[in-house]
């Protein structure tokens, strides 16, 4: 795999590529023969992010630029400076822009734009396992400097350290009344910032009201009537560069009367400097004009830069883990999980997103999707990695030994119980437990752990005492709870405290070439424990696996692998390997009409079996173009990976 | 024995000090549970010692000077442990456990193994006469701290300078909050405790000695907290003004409790 970036530079705060239809940005993906791609684009920046096969060659910015121009004529003039970043300093570029470690041309940051983007070519069928594989080792990274580094915390954004400043003042800007002096373009952001803090009384006076933030209330007043028009205020933003319009010192102590010497904070953002200069002395005033507040932010950005060192070595470390990952052939793998699917690449991302958190996750879908490798995973993306996961399954283990098991208990509590022992929620202490087939609890153990859930302490079985054991709970059932608890049969209290979060695992059958994926992985595993050499699937094992409904989801294909590879002769697994459920659907498939798209793309894989997978022979004999042959591919979801 | 519990409890709260200044100082403020743990630890032993002397002696802790500074220091750690645990901020303990460390290697060093108790003192209108007061001096104590750091921060967000102050505390309404409603109930016990005294004062002294240092102290003391309570509801003081009253308050608190107590030891007596 290649990785390249493209930054066209665009110093203008013109859009390139946003009026792109959707018929031509699949036009420009095809012209791209990338096989995956990320534009990023809005106005003022744009980044074309690609992944393309070893055997590509990766194009110049100018034949980039020349494969965009034909689709988007007016480009080409627009991106004069273009520059091409590769492989490890790509990655690394994408990485840090998904931490949110990077701003624009325009100071905005571009965390939010990357994830909407992302979403969006996600939901096109742009991006693969490659990109969502670094998206989520983005999302998991900025977690982890959000959580473990005072990063974040230097604002240095003009809004979000006014926010912080009327934080530190305030403690909450809710309820807080703002007043704006005459209009500034950058309210607008300041407006944003604060009401997503909780102000919502926003009121700007000027003398000729403008259409303007619809938030806002508008007061029209003359410049003398502004004196008693700020005794409700909080916050005053000070924008009118009319010396008329100025703020008196008389209408400040009018305020501090009216509001019993209250906290005021002022933010000048005229260029008159003298219009604060009075006011700055009164007392419990926080006054402050722009050039402070820059001052300010170039202050937070050396803290910020303090820092960078550590957070770098994290970005690389996680750069050279992906190339790593990317070498291992095991390019669908997420923590032991194999998923190319876009349902699995959003549970990965999920993942990513909420292992650094606490929060209680309930698992569920049907037996054998992988709901205990989905803890797993979520355990070792955690900050409690180190510590123990335990996983108890709560149908498994007898309704008598279960809260003994659970809690623990002390001598003497039963017969039988001679010494104390420790429950396993306190050998879980640190890490994470994980309750799977939670819906076999029965009501007393789910008072007990519900209790535990609310308060955090556990009592064990026939004890007084109280522990309070730091262990992160997720839990696991392949039954619909919400049933269980309409029909009584589950504590709703219990339940929504379990479902915090719910990761729905989609069945087998419903993840298309994952069933191949998993297949494959399940071979390379088992012919190392057989010590056999039987390395692929024939065409038809293939097409078996992939019409076959998976009851027993991974298990039951895990079963059907291990079989035919102890049954194969040779090289490749038959259909006559696989169990009979799974060749006696074949045939009788077989009996049925095939649709074109069956047989085309049978003969597809056919001359690709062939032509031992060499494209350009491949295309050459069935007389199409090497473009079509690949956007036929991928339409089917061919890959020569899972198809070797 | 009593003596050598009391270093135990000493280092215990020393041990709790280093650390909060170590995550108060550090570059980043770590979730460090081993600050409030130790405290925890701390706190727990003295309460013990306390409810022991306590069923032991048949009184409370607080008969002389060592005993009230040693009772004071407790009851100002229980106090700022609740309010850690209730708003999940530490930092006043970076501030607070200095000054408690003082008073109790002081009360140590003061300790009377075999202190001659007058009967009055044993008296539970007496007892409760005193344990009033210094419930009082503890809740002025955390004003005092609370006043202190809303002070120095409200410096540094004048002159918008990120100091360790802004970069480490919350805001200024938090600390605002928790002195006032420190004053507010401090005032309340010292009201409370100056009442008994005074009736207690009454049948030992037959009459008002207003010329005991120790009494006209207090009275300046409430006098000022009085005022801070005043000065807020209807001058409308808020901020720095009150956090300087406040700051005040405390500084003749602990002239009071050292000086004017070593000083004048002939006065206030009861015996």
């Amino acid at each position: 795999m290649k990785i390249c970036l493209y930054i066209f530079s665009s110093k203008t705060a013109e859009t390139l590529l946003h009026s792109l239809e959707k018929a031509q940005q699949k036009k420009l993906h095809i012209q791209l023969g990338a096989s995956e791609w990320l534009l990023l684009n809005y106005p003022g920046f744009c980044e074309l992010f690609t992944v393309f096969e070893e055997n590509r060659q990766i194009p110049t910015v100018e034949s980039m630029q020349k494969v965009i121009g034909k689709i988007y004529p007016e480009l080409p003039g627009r991106c004069a400076g273009a520059e091409l970043q590769k492989h490890e300093n790509a990655v690394v570029h994408f990485l840090q822009n998904v931490a949110g470690l990077t701003f624009d041309n325009l100071g905005h940051w571009l965390l939010e734009p990357i994830r909407d983007a992302f979403e969006q070519a996600s939901d096109d069928g742009f991006t693969g396992p490659v990109l969502h594989h670094l998206f989520q080792k983005g999302i998991w990274l900025h977690e982890k400097i959000r959580m473990e580094s005072t990063y974040f915390k230097f604002a240095v954004h003009p809004a979000a350290v006014v926010c912080e400043l009327a934080g530190k003042i305030f403690g909450t800007v809710n309820n807080k009344s703002v007043h704006f002096i005459g209009w500034n373009p950058g309210f607008e952001n300041i407006v944003s910032e604060l009401e997503s803090n909780g102000a919502h009384d926003f009121t700007l006076h000027c003398s000729n009201p403008k259409n303007i933030d619809s938030r806002v209330h508008q007061s029209n007043i003359a410049p003398d009537q502004l004196n008693g028009k700020l005794e409700t205020a909080d916050l005053i933003f000070i924008g009118s560069p009319n010396k008329k319009f100025q703020l008196q010192k008389s209408a400040i102590s009018r305020r501090m009367v009216a509001q019993n010497n209250s906290c005021l904070f002022i933010c000048n953002y005229s260029s008159d400097s003298d219009a604060i200069k009075d006011i700055k002395r009164i007392y419990n005033v926080f006054c402050y004009d722009e050039a402070e507040l820059s001052r300010f932010i170039e202050l937070n950005k050396s803290n910020r830069e303090e820092i960078r060192p550590e957070i770098d070595a994290w970005i690389l470390e996680e750069s050279h883990n992906f190339f790593q990952w990317l070498d291992s052939d095991e390019r669908y793998n997420f923590s032991g999980m194999i998923g190319a699917s876009q349902e699995m690449q959003q549970i990965f991302e999920l993942i990513s997103r909420v292992a650094r958190t606490n929060i209680t996750i309930l698992i569920d879908g049907e037996s054998g999707t992988g709901k205990e490798l989905v803890a797993k995973a979520i355990h070792s993306l955690s900050s409690r990695s180190k510590k123990p996961f335990v996983a108890v399954n709560c149908g498994a283990i007898p309704e008598t030994l279960l809260e003994s098991e659970l809690f623990g208990h002390v001598k003497g509590a039963f017969t039988g119980a001679d010494v104390d022992k420790t429950g396993l929620i306190e050998t879980a202490t640190g890490g994470t437990i994980l309750l799977d087939e939670i819906a076999e609890l029965q009501p007393s153990l789910q008072v007990k752990l519900l209790r535990f859930l609310q308060e955090g302490e556990i009592k064990r079985v026939g004890g007084n005492e109280t522990s309070h054991p730091d262990v992160r709970v997720l839990a696991a059932t392949n039954k619909n709870l919400a049933n269980l608890v309409d029909a009584g049969r589950f504590r709703s209290d219990l339940y929504y405290r379990l479902n915090v979060l719910q990761l729905t695992l989609p069945p087998l059958r419903d993840r298309g070439m994952d069933v191949l994926y998993i297949a494959q992985y399940f071979l390379r595993r088992i012919n190392e424990t057989f010590q056999k050499e039987v390395r692929e699937f024939s065409v038809e094992a293939r097409q078996a696996l992939l019409d076959y409904h998976w009851p027993g989801n991974v298990r039951e294909l895990e079963n059907a692998i291990e079989r035919a590879c102890a049954l194969a002769v040779g090289k490749s697994i038959t259909i006559h390997d696989f169990p009979t459920a799974l060749h006696a659907q074949q045939a009788k498939k077989k009996t049925e009409f095939l649709t074109l798209k069956d047989v085309e793309k049978h003969h597809i894989l056919k001359i690709l079996d062939h032509c031992q997978w060499n494209y350009e022979e491949a295309a050459k004999t069935l007389e199409i173009g090497r473009t079509t042959l690949w956007r036929k591919l991928r339409e089917y979801g061919v890959d020569k990976n899972t198809t070797d | 024995m009593s003596l050598i519990i009391q270093w135990i409890i000493w280092v215990f709260y020393a041990g709790a000090t280093v650390f909060y200044w170590r995550d108060f100082i550090g570059a980043e403020r770590k979730k460090n549970k081993l600050k409030i743990n130790l405290l925890t630890v701390a706190i727990a032993i003295h309460f013990a010692f306390f409810i022991f002397f306590l069923s032991d002696q048949g009184r409370l802790h607080i008969a002389n000077i060592s005993e009230a500074m040693n009772s004071f220091v407790l009851f100002t750690a229980l106090m700022y442990w609740v309010l850690e645990k209730r708003l999940h901020e530490p930092s006043m303990g970076t501030f607070i456990l200095p000054v408690l460390l003082v008073l109790h290697a002081i009360s140590n060093l003061l300790f009377d193994p075999a202190p001659e108790i007058a009967a009055i003192l044993k008296d539970f209108k007496f007892e409760i006469h005193v344990f009033s007061m210094l419930l009082s001096y503890s809740a002025f104590t955390l004003s005092f701290i609370a006043s202190l750091l809303q002070y120095l921060l409200a410096r540094e967000l004048k002159k918008l300078s990120m100091g360790v102050f802004y970069t480490r505390l919350p805001s200024l309404t938090f600390f605002e909050k928790i002195s006032n409603v420190a004053v507010d109930s401090g005032l309340f016990f010292a009201i409370f405790g100056l009442g008994l005294g005074l009736y207690g004062a009454n049948i030992v002294w037959d009459n008002l000695m207003v010329s005991d240092a120790k009494f006209s102290s207090f009275l300046i003391i409430i006098a000022t907290y009085g005022f801070h309570l005043i000065s807020r509801k209807l001058l409308g003081w808020q901020g720095n003004r009150a956090a300087i009253i406040s700051i005040i308050g405390f500084l003749w608190i602990l002239f009071s409790f050292i000086v004017i107590s070593l000083a004048f030891t002939t006065q206030h007596q009861f015996g």
